[in-house]
């Protein structure tokens, strides 16, 4: 958990370094002859317009897929999309996660679901001109779920014997603070990660065993737990940029 | 911008998971503690044979003892424990047989792949008991639940008192 900390305290400075740098900008040298006005040029800030959406960006996260081919009895994928409205990007999240472990020498545990996430990010970079982003943002999460294990008891009194217990229809919600980055690459493709502190987890429908694991979030338990994830993106404007007007001539 | 996305995703990427501690509490022994039923003293009792419900074996006792530690069914939310014992009565030794049947919540939990999953034994209370209340007139609890969580650690010493 420290370490987690750590990691994640040296990626919110980056991030602010990241936020400063893009917040300077390089002030035009001046040329011969021209006197540089001692206001400040107003430029217009391309964000601060109406929320409306611009663009929808949809892609999938890599980790998951490379440990599945990577890792026995694993798999999993997620697909992500987010909505540009301007300052805030409207993100949905689904996947899918099952993976079996093999707890001790004749148990074993399986968990198979499905999860969706939904929330707001918030672009910190306001002026950068490809929409780069680093962002924080806000999930809800939910999975539905089934898990089994096998329970070997051994007890000098009551004798030995092996049951299989069952959480056929286990749900579970949690909330999530995101942050990241999502850079463009080329074009409509874009690369970038997100880094999430889940939390307020609550699990419904494990009567048979305490939910060992969650599609979505990660191990049950109580406190914050850590999820990244690196993803890849391409990204379909609704409406074509338009041209910039040519200067007018000079009379 | 980019190095920057490449830099951060190399630190996180050398981020790890950290196996729990393996210091598992769980255990389906209950404590009791003997007391003499007219003062909170202990009281060292004679078992001629303890039987439990849903085993077939019964316990037997050489020796006088003043702490138990017996199991529950760990396949049931309940078990009943019979206890054969003499009791001092108007000079004599009397062979006296009292029950008590406990209930309790079962909770397996997996505590991580290597450490493995045990069974958590909470919520104890009594349900039924044939021991005789100490004070007729002010009626307190006999056999008492002190700690209901069944635990291994010392800072649970007791989960049953019995006056008897």
């Amino acid at each position: 958990m420290y370490r987690y900390l750590q990691i994640f305290k040296l990626s919110c400075s980056l991030l602010l370094v990241a936020q400063v740098a893009f917040g300077q900008t390089t002030p035009p040298a001046a040329t011969d002859g021209q006197v540089r006005d001692s206001t400040r040029e107003k430029t217009p800030d391309s964000l601060r317009v109406k929320f409306y959406p611009r663009a929808f960006r949809f892609g999938t996260d890599l980790l998951g897929p490379i440990k599945s081919q990577t890792k026995n009895n694993y798999a999993a994928w997620e697909v992500n999309g987010d909505i540009d409205c301007g300052l805030y990007y409207l993100a949905i999240d689904y996947g899918s996660y099952g993976r079996t472990l093999d707890i001790r020498t004749g148990e074993t545990y399986t968990n198979n679901g499905t999860y969706w996430r939904a929330g707001v990010d918030a672009n910190l970079l306001k002026k950068d001109p490809d929409k780069n982003m680093v962002f924080l943002g806000f999930r809800y999460g939910r999975a539905s779920f089934q898990e089994s294990t096998t329970l070997a008891i051994t007890d000098p009194f009551f004798g030995s014997s092996q049951t299989t217990l069952n959480n056929t229809n286990a749900t579970a919600g949690w909330g999530e603070l995101t942050g990241g980055l999502r850079v463009k690459v080329w074009k409509g493709f874009w690369m970038g990660y997100t880094a999430r502190m889940k939390f307020a987890v609550s699990v419904k429908g494990d009567d048979a065993f305490k939910t060992y694991e969650i599609p979505g979030y990660g191990l049950n338990g109580k406190g914050f737990y850590w999820g990244f994830n690196y993803q890849i993106f391409w990204s379909i404007p609704f409406t074509k940029k338009k041209k910039a007007a040519p200067p007018l001539p000079k009379e | 911008m980019r190095f920057l996305l490449v830099g951060t995703m190399i630190l996180l990427l050398s981020a790890c998971l950290s196996e729990p501690d393996c210091i598992i509490t769980a255990t389906n022994e209950v404590k009791i503690s003997l007391k003499k039923i007219t003062s909170d003293s202990v009281n060292f009792v004679k078992f001629t044979s303890i039987v439990i419900s849903g085993s077939d074996i019964g316990l037997i006792f050489k020796d006088s003892v003043s702490n138990l530690q017996l199991p529950v069914n760990p396949r049931s939310n309940q078990t009943t424990f019979t206890f054969q014992y003499k009791k001092k009565a108007g000079g004599v030794f009397l062979l006296r047989t009292d029950s008590v049947t406990v209930g309790y919540t079962i909770q397996h939990i997996i505590v991580s792949p290597t450490c493995g999953q045990y069974t958590f034994f909470s919520n104890l209370k009594v349900l039924s008991t044939s021991f005789i209340n100490p004070t007729q007139s002010n009626p307190i609890a006999n056999p008492k639940v002190v700690n209901n969580q069944l635990s291994t650690s010392v800072s649970v010493p007791t989960n049953l008192q019995i006056k008897l």
